[in-house]
């Protein structure tokens, strides 16, 4: 059995998806991350030092076009901070999820090669 | 990243209200009565179902989306606009020979909607249907 722990972030973005001829707007989105249940003490606190440094500082009241390559669509958000995460520490996250609106969210999580999303 | 190793998915969310009642035609009403309790009335009884489709496919590198929201919008809103605002087992055609439970108007929905994202990048691997908070059916595919 495996056992995951869940941290929820808030992160209040502003984006604009030239595609949908949208104009700048924000989101107050939860970003739910998924870890190993058997994370100890030091492990949290680098994680979530990690999390103040860079995933909260670069998305949290941010412009999320500064950070991304890519359109600052709520898909590539998601794949841009489960890169940090990642290159923070390999195989670490288990799943991210980020909830856009109350109908609207997207999940990105480890699963078996046959997926590529 | 290895993309290969990640699934993305995407859960949209709608609600969409209707009436029911369950009844198996071929009982009798003690029959009936017994094996549905409150949910066997010819009053029937009302719902605010909420529908969460989750889709998953390709990234669109330009748009940067799996499927423009407006789209997935209206193929959810057709997919439910059969159900929505309608007593289920006396005006919609699948359901006057069969229970209206949660579990069939799952997959009633289901399948209308894995046929209609056939025609978009995306594709529906899973649906979860809320009857209420406390309960819900939750159906998937393996893609």
């Amino acid at each position: 059995m495996k056992c995951l722990r869940t941290y929820q972030f808030e992160l209040r973005g502003i984006h604009s998806l030239p595609s949908l001829k949208e104009g700048p707007h924000g989101h107050h989105c939860l970003l739910r991350v998924q870890v190993p249940g058997s994370l100890d003490e030091e492990e949290e606190r680098d994680f979530l030092s990690f999390m103040k440094s860079d995933i909260l500082k670069n998305f949290d009241r941010a412009d999320w076009a500064r950070a991304l390559a890519k359109p600052p669509s709520g898909e590539n958000v998601l794949q841009e901070i489960f890169r940090r995460l990642d290159a923070f520490r390999q195989n670490f996250v288990f799943s991210l999820e980020l909830q856009e609106t109350k109908k609207n969210l997207f999940y990105l999580r480890r699963a078996p090669k046959k997926f590529d999303a | 990243m290895k993309s290969a190793a990640l699934k993305l998915e995407l859960v949209r969310a709608v609600t969409f209200h209707c009436a029911h009642s369950y009844r198996v035609k071929s009982w009798s009403d003690e029959e009936n009565l017994k094996e549905f309790g409150a949910c066997f009335s010819p009053t029937g009884h009302g719902h605010t179902y909420r529908l969460e489709a989750f889709v998953t496919g390709p990234v669109d590198e330009v748009t940067g989306m799996m499927i423009n929201l407006k789209d997935l919008d209206k193929i959810l809103k057709e997919a439910v606009s059969l159900l929505d605002g309608k007593f289920l087992d006396k005006e919609v055609g699948e359901f006057l020979d069969t229970v209206p439970t949660t579990e069939k108007i799952s997959l009633f929905l289901f399948q209308r909607l894995k046929s209609a994202l056939s025609q978009t990048p995306a594709r529906l691997f899973r649906l979860r249907l809320f009857e209420t908070n406390d309960l819900w059916v939750e159906c998937s595919e393996e893609i």
